[in-house]
């Protein structure tokens, strides 16, 4: 049944007064319930994920994937629901906002908790930002990667030493 | 979904359906945010309690988003907006408090 043919039956059951096929909104309403399914569930993985994962770093993959999608597909209902311009932009602006902001902030979170030395799984395979720093020919300062530093005298001396080498 | 006039066919199943999904969704998204508190007060490290409270965030949103939809008033829907710019900006100043910190645990 091609869609044509649905919307076909829906206007003849909009004038006949019976339904048995699906109006626009109903459509509409069919896709809102599978992106709200798919949202509710990648928002209840994430937190699962948050709850049971051993350490941080693999809960911060958790949770900013999947509530990103759990909160995506939830927006995408909303605009299907309710379809008028105000929802759909407004919804929109947050999708954007939200694929924008949650990796930064959870990249940010990564690299302070690995600057602050928190220890990884057991079972974790590489850390190749540790690598980077011990090698010297890499020469990723935190300054360089953008982590602040508290002692002055320590930043100032690193700077030197940068200009130095430069 | 009208209690007192009730309408037949697939399009009314499938809202009525949609209604059941906000409300399995509102009580889903409650149990969530109970399991990320709980890992706030039980994390053993900052940065846990951090990741966690903006997981919350990120769910308050959600939850916003859901009963603006249940109870069919578009007042609250600029509040998702606003509520995902505060988990962002915490997280942000979170990330400098450990960074400045200079130990994560």
């Amino acid at each position: 049944m091609t869609l044509n043919t649905v919307l076909s039956l829906g206007a003849e059951a909009a004038a006949t007064g019976s339904s048995d096929a699906l109006s626009i909104s109903g459509i509409r309403d069919a896709l809102a319930v599978v992106a709200l399914a798919i949202g509710l569930f990648f928002m209840f993985v994430g937190v699962l994920g948050v709850l049971r994962l051993p350490d941080a770093y693999s809960r911060m993959h958790a949770a900013s994937k999947c509530t990103t999608l759990g909160l995506t597909g939830m927006l995408i209902a909303a605009g299907l629901h309710l379809w008028t311009l105000d929802v759909v932009a407004k919804s929109a602006t947050v999708i954007i906002f939200t694929f924008v902001a949650t990796p930064i902030g959870t990249h940010l979170l990564a690299k302070a908790a690995h600057h602050g030395k928190l220890p990884q799984w057991d079972k974790t395979l590489s850390d190749e930002l540790a690598d980077d720093k011990a090698d010297p020919d890499m020469a990723a300062t935190d300054d360089e990667i953008g982590i602040p530093c508290v002692d002055t005298e320590e930043r100032s001396s690193r700077a030197r030493r940068l200009r130095m080498s430069a | 979904m009208n209690l007192f006039a009730p309408t037949l066919g697939a399009d009314s199943v499938i809202e009525d359906a949609l209604f059941l999904l906000i409300d399995a969704g509102i009580i889903l998204i409650s149990l969530a945010t109970v399991m990320c508190l709980y890992r706030i007060i039980k994390g053993p490290t900052l940065v846990d309690r951090g990741l966690a409270s903006d997981t919350v965030a990120v769910q308050i949103a959600g939850l916003i988003l859901l009963l603006s939809i249940r109870f069919e008033t578009l007042v609250t829907f600029d509040a998702v907006l606003i509520v995902s710019i505060l988990g962002f900006v915490s997280t942000l100043a979170f990330a400098q408090f450990i960074g400045r910190r200079g130990a994560a645990q």
